[in-house]
């Protein structure tokens, strides 16, 4: 049955509509982030007791981040999973997706130029950069998602990574404590990840 | 009253799909049904007479091992959309001179 209503009615329609679709987009978006950011946390906090156990010159304790490519199989089998149950797609989605996976990109094509140029110019001073330079780009990411989702504690977790980025540096030139910026990583994973994600999760419910 | 309003738009369940789609990307059959609460049959007549008019793409594939229907709305259905909520407004605007 075909039903015709008035001007008022049609707009209400619209607008009830677009807000359905739109409370959609929100939907279970915190459980990568707070994966990524406990795991992350948790290495950063690892590498850091590794250096004070085994010294900062031990290759063998950077090998900790090798367990971030698991995490990467693991995100990705949990996406597929999500995208398989998903009826519906927003263009949000697909941008914030976009732009997560520029990031991981970007990561990989700092720290090839990093470690590249550390070789060629025989200088483990660019390692100093690393954290820094990773807090930054993150920092970035969790920003523009929380302007894209209009969630402000990602766009302050964002402030927290740039910040954090900062103190790195900063870190590296002043501080004596061995593997400080594993600490300042550590802090800004909780800050910006694992607390945003944990506080959408419960705006969801 | 609305003769300047599109006929195959000013009808509540083609609107709602319409509506729908203009604000995702695509949206498969099971969640058009739910958010319009429409039955099957009344969502398949009504999206089969906006496809016919090129307002929506209608995608049939398989999901795992289930036939999914996905909907996207056009570009042509994108212009009528934003006509039909323009005339709505202009509507509004003389009613309330």
């Amino acid at each position: 049955m075909e039903k015709e209503y008035t001007e008022q009615e049609s707009l209400q329609l619209i607008t009830e509509m677009i807000n359905a679709a739109r409370n959609d987009m929100q939907n279970g978006r915190g459980d990568l982030v707070i994966l990524w950011g406990y795991v992350i946390a948790s290495l950063a906090l690892g590498n850091f007791a590794l250096i004070q156990m085994l010294g900062v010159h031990n290759p063998l304790i950077y090998l900790i981040w090798t367990l971030t490519i698991p995490l990467f199989i693991i995100s990705a089998i949990i996406e597929s999973r999500k995208e398989r149950r998903t009826k519906v797609k927003n263009r949000i989605t697909s941008i914030i997706a976009s732009l997560w996976n520029g990031y991981a990109i970007t990561v990989c094509v700092a720290l090839t130029m990093l470690y590249a140029g550390a070789a060629i110019f025989r200088s483990s001073e660019i390692y100093a950069l690393i954290n820094p330079l990773i807090l930054s780009l993150t920092g970035l990411a969790i920003f523009v998602t929380g302007r894209i989702f209009r969630f402000k504690p990602f766009v302050y977790g964002g402030i927290v990574f740039w910040t954090g980025a900062i103190v790195c540096i900063l870190g590296s030139g002043y501080m004596y404590i061995q593997g400080f910026h594993f600490i300042v990583s550590a802090i800004c994973m909780i800050a910006g990840f694992i607390v945003p994600g944990h506080l959408l999760n419960r705006k969801k419910e | 009253m609305f003769k300047d309003l599109n006929p195959l738009l000013h009808v509540q369940q083609r609107l709602a799909i319409m509506s729908i789609l203009i604000s995702v990307e695509e949206a498969d059959f099971s969640y058009i049904k739910e958010k319009t609460a429409m039955t099957a049959g009344n969502l398949s007549s009504h999206t089969d007479k906006l496809s016919s008019a090129g307002y929506i793409d209608i995608i049939k594939g398989m999901k795992g091992k289930r036939p999914r229907t996905v909907f996207k709305i056009t570009s042509a259905g994108i212009d009528a959309f934003e006509e039909y909520v323009n005339s709505i407004k202009t509507y509004i605007n003389r009613s309330s001179d």
